[in-house]
């Protein structure tokens, strides 16, 4: 899978117009023609054949060595783990508080079907899905950042140096994704509690005599986060692309800043190594997903295959 | 069970408390450090004024904290702080803060001495001696002197060093030090501008330019902080040789999003923001705490590229065509919300500068002459030409072809309007190639050129290899060696008189408008100004 994503990343960028000197030297600087540039590249090691280019990239990561950033000179990895810790943490902590949020709504409603409850929380996970991330930050900006100022704007602060700051700065980056987060897995989640509810082992539990918050522990809810744990899954993927946007309207220094500048500046080793960890991010955490299904319905477990 | 219930209140009222206390503002309080200084930047209160602690010489003092300058910059690019390999307009307004110049710009527009006291030259303009300001030291102590700025220009002139700056200082034939502050430039070819030159090229500790991890200069802030493309933390050089700052020190930001970015300055998160889109004039306008950096006058240009080598730009009458075509009046107030200098005449130099020739002929908007002339050079109704430009970013390039595409479809012209990302829109044109030149035909490329501010430079962009209409004009490049070996100013002016006429009348690059990139700042921050081309000068911030 990850052969495979390097393979593509290498391919799709070199096929891309444009390359990391023209974008270095860049147009206007006088004196600067296309024999200068083709010294640059050689330099550069970007006038070799891209099956050697290629060879060499993956032959050198397996020894920890991602190259360096056409631009900074930096060593790639060294880019990369100054700017984890940022998205890691805006990531998880989007996730964590969309998962709790949208588990709160839905239990809300399936508690109390066709209520008016009910109905906000369908709304709300309508409202989720259909306002784009860029309006949702630019709405939290104005509330909380013009109107009733309580919250700083822009910036990152590590935890470590001043946690009461960072809590402060992670705020609305993380009410912006957990908002998109949510919604599919409040949708998933309530829908499916809906139908746990109302299921024959339901009926037979609540004839039996069972409690209902019984009911709902033993039965209903494990029942309902199977499918929920699938969107969690795939809602996490979905996450490592929407935290670009939000990275770059709260100027947060994470991957997905680094990954759009790569982009543009077609830094081909930021890019690559970027892409490949995003991938490897999202392998890790379906797996996870799959460790979680044994755990939640033990029929699922591999022990009882 | 009531004790239960009792212990639940008390906890969400503690848990309300801390999320209160989470959310408030950070209080100022929290910097005061007793009236100790504990380390450099801590902040003491003494009565009603704020103390800063710095450390000079390697003593513990005070000084009255002016407080500090939070600076945001939209996109990217602030890689690298080596001032004499500037790689993109990010990095131009952090070196003067760190680095100083031969010369300087000041905020009437004029050059002025800086780290040269004086300058002579001889009479054929190739020999230019600077005399140094006497002592002037780099941060780390040691003093400046001619040795440095020979190192400094050494370094550039290399070209594998692939200085951004090698094409301003032109070609040097040898150096002539005379003491520790005097130096003698002797040039391959003459220079009456030759002061112009060095507005851009900073005398950096030479450690500086061999190693990016050692940045010493002699400018009003030491570093104190650089994260690349990210932040840059500069503070106060108490003993800066001009006066040191009335600010504590500048936070350079990085707030990639225009839109956020503006908010952020609206809410105070941010002091100023560099590089904002034309689309938010009206918002900056609207609020009464904020304002726009303004040039003496604008030497950046807009420009709209035509591939004079390839139809049908290949035919001046092409050219001239577009010219009429544009609607300058509308495309100013529309997509570049009035701010800059409208050009009626397609040069490089602006109505206030003094060598701006009278009597060129005025491009107005005529959409029957741009008919006639674009059918003479073979366009004819139901053509379709394109127009190249980038996407996600510059929609005043966006609004300006909108407005083309309209006009130009009266007279049967279609325009395509292709808005691409940095890279491919920078594939298409770039670079300049003489034996193979890349040909862009029936498209027209907007592009912005801020070339060194003066006169000399917005003339010199459109010499043969210096630009990517692939212009090459040998009477235009005639003229311009001429204007550098003027020994007058009459007589430069004469000549850059010519030179005007003639771009004007073949049109390489039509040019809509003279204007900078667009800086907002709140009303509080006073004692800056903007180069003509769009730099911001920080240097002598203050809040007043």
């Amino acid at each position: 899978m990850l052969f495979s994503v390097s393979v593509l990343i290498f391919v799709v960028l070199r096929l891309l117009p444009g390359d990391p000197v023209s974008i270095a030297i860049g147009a206007g600087h006088r004196g600067v023609g296309a024999e200068e540039l083709d010294q640059y590249r050689t330099e550069s090691g970007l006038n070799r054949p891209y099956s050697v280019q290629y060879w060499l990239w993956l032959t050198k990561i397996f020894t920890g060595d991602f190259g360096v950033s056409y631009f900074s000179q930096e060593k790639v990895l060294s880019m990369i783990g100054g700017h984890l810790m940022p998205t890691v943490e805006l990531t998880f902590t989007a996730l964590i508080a969309a998962v709790i949020f949208a588990f709160t709504l839905a239990i809300i409603g399936a508690t109390w079907p066709r209520s008016f409850a009910d109905r906000i929380v369908t709304a709300i996970a309508s409202l989720g899905m259909a306002i784009p991330t860029f309006i949702t930050a630019i709405i939290l900006l104005l509330t909380f950042g013009i109107w009733f100022p309580i919250l700083p704007t822009r910036g990152y602060m590590p935890f470590s140096e001043d946690p009461i700051e960072n809590m402060r700065l992670i705020a609305m980056p993380t009410m912006t994704l957990a908002f998109a987060a949510m919604a599919p897995i409040l949708r998933m989640l309530r829908s499916s509690l809906g139908d746990a509810a109302t299921s024959p082992w339901t009926r037979t539990a609540e004839g039996k005599g069972l409690l209902w918050p019984k009911i709902v522990r033993k039965h209903i809810f494990p029942n309902a986060l199977i499918p929920t744990l699938t969107v969690v899954g795939i809602t996490f993927g979905r996450m490592l692309g929407g935290v670009v946007l939000i990275e770059f309207i709260f100027a947060w220094p994470g991957i997905g800043t680094l990954m759009v500048d790569a982009i543009f500046k077609r830094d081909y080793m930021i890019l690559q190594a970027t892409i490949l960890f995003a991938a490897l991010a999202t392998i890790i955490v379906n797996f996870l997903v799959d460790i979680a299904y044994g755990i939640v319905d033990p029929r699922l477990s591999f022990k009882n295959k | 069970m009531k004790t239960n219930k009792r212990k639940i209140t008390a906890l969400a009222g503690l848990l309300a408390l801390v999320m209160l206390w989470t959310l408030a503002p950070a209080s100022s309080a929290a910097n005061v450090a007793g009236g100790t200084c504990k380390k450099v930047g801590d902040i003491v209160k003494a009565g009603n004024v704020n103390l800063i602690c710095d450390r000079v010489n390697g003593k513990s003092t005070y000084y009255v904290s002016g407080g500090t300058l939070k600076y945001g910059y939209t996109g990217g690019g602030l890689v690298a702080l080596n001032p004499n390999q500037i790689s993109s307009g990010t990095q131009k307004p952090v070196a003067p803060l760190l680095f100083d110049a031969l010369v300087r710009i000041n905020a009437k527009g004029a050059i002025v001495p800086w780290l040269a006291s004086s300058w002579t030259s001889t009479t054929d303009q190739k020999s230019w001696t600077l005399t140094l300001r006497q002592g002037v030291k780099f941060h780390s102590g040691r003093e400046f002197t001619n040795s440095d700025v020979r190192r400094n220009l050494e370094w550039i002139s290399d070209s594998a060093n692939k200085s951004s700056q090698a094409g301003e200082i032109g070609k040097i034939a040898s150096y002539v030090l005379k003491g520790r502050y005097q130096i003698t430039i002797n040039l391959k070819d003459a220079n009456s501008q030759f002061p112009g030159a060095l507005v851009f090229i900073y005398m950096a500790d030479p450690l500086t330019l061999t190693n990016p991890g050692v940045i010493n200069g002699t400018g009003p802030f030491k570093l104190s902080e650089f994260s690349s493309d990210d932040h840059v933390y500069v503070v106060n050089n108490r003993s800066y040789w001009a006066g040191s700052s009335k600010l504590d020190g500048i936070k350079v930001m990085r707030s990639p999003d225009a839109t956020s970015a503006l908010l952020s300055l609206q809410s105070g998160a941010l002091d100023m923001v560099w590089n904002i889109p034309p689309t938010s004039i009206a918002q900056v306008r609207a609020d009464k705490d904020l304002d726009f950096l303004s040039a003496p006058a604008f030497t950046g240009a807009h420009v709209l590229m035509l591939d004079t080598k390839s139809a049908p730009f290949n035919n001046v009458k092409a050219r001239q065509a577009l010219s009429y075509a544009l609607d300058r009046e509308t495309i100013f107030k529309t997509a570049f919300g009035g701010v800059g200098e409208i050009s009626m005449t397609s040069t490089p130099i602006g109505l206030k500068d003094t060598i701006y020739a009278s009597g060129m002929t005025q491009y107005t908007f005529n959409l029957d002459k741009a008919k006639a002339l674009f059918a003479e050079a073979g366009v004819k109704s139901g053509d379709t030409l394109t127009f190249w430009t980038l996407a996600g970013r510059r929609f005043e390039w966006v609004a300006m072809a909108q407005i083309l595409q309209s006009d130009l479809k009266k007279i049967g012209i279609t325009l395509d309007i292709k808005p691409q990302e940095t890279a491919s829109w920078l594939a298409k044109f770039f670079p300049y190639s003489a034996s193979a030149p890349k040909l862009y035909p029936d498209t027209i490329v907007a592009n912005f050129l801020s070339p060194v501010p003066t006169s000399a430079y917005q003339l010199n962009a459109y010499t043969t290899g210096g630009n990517e209409a692939k212009w090459d004009n040998a009477e235009y490049d005639a003229l311009m060696k001429d204007a550098l070996s003027a020994s007058s100013a009459a007589e430069y002016k004469a000549i850059t008189g010519k030179m005007q006429v003639l771009y004007n009348r073949e049109v390489p690059c039509v040019i809509p408008l003279l204007a900078a990139n667009l800086t907002a700042y709140r009303s509080v921050v006073k004692g800056m100004f903007l180069l003509g081309e769009g730099t911001p000068q920080l240097q002598d911030a203050y809040f007043g």
